[in-house]
């Protein structure tokens, strides 16, 4: 059990590592929103699920990751509803240049 | 504890990537975006510094990191809705 909690915190890293490097790569908001609302959530998902089989159960991880899943795409609608009542053009977008 | 040292030295990468967008984000809603990212990250870090050290006691912090995430969030995109700058 312990072997699958490290594999779990792990992958959760490994998750939020990508989320970080999407976080700098990409290129416009909503990419940007994309990420922090799809692959940080399921880092944190992986990590919560290793914390709680490396602790043997537990009320916190259970709660957090509801509140998480639940949370998560509200406050990534709000941002970007937000953001495209604002701004009806995005700014470079499309946008075919690299880098 | 090797496995605990890559999963901080990924989690410290990518909080250092989440920290560079929240530095040059060319908006607001970038470093709103940057800093929920931020936020998640650290939820990681504080649940696998808990596993590291065998503790329950920081994921009562977690709880609070994340609640506080979603707040600030929702709390930026209702700026952004009612009029502040987006620069």
């Amino acid at each position: 059990m312990r072997e699958l909690a490290s594999f779990l915190l792990l992958a959760g890293a490994a998750f939020s590592f990508v989320a970080g490097v999407g976080m700098v790569r990409y290129r416009d908001t909503l990419s940007r929103l994309h990420v922090a609302g799809k692959v940080t959530t399921f880092g944190a998902a992986g990590a919560l699920v290793g914390s709680w089989l490396f602790h043997g159960g537990g009320w916190q991880e259970v709660a957090i990751l509801v509140f998480l899943l639940l949370t998560s795409p509200v406050g990534s609608h709000a941002l970007a509803r937000a953001l495209t009542q604002r701004v009806h053009r995005l700014p470079e977008w499309p946008y075919f240049g690299d880098s | 504890m090797s496995t605990a040292a890559v999963a901080l030295a990924l989690l410290g990468c990518a909080a250092a990537l989440c920290a560079v967008r929240v530095a040059a984000g060319p908006g607001f809603v970038d470093r709103v975006v940057a800093a929920d990212a931020l936020a998640a990250v650290l939820l990681n870090v504080v649940l696998t510094v808990g596993v590291v050290w065998d503790t329950r006691d920081y994921l009562d912090v977690a709880v609070v990191l994340a609640a506080l995430a979603f707040v600030g969030t929702v709390a930026a995109a209702r700026f952004v809705s009612r009029g502040g700058p987006l620069a």
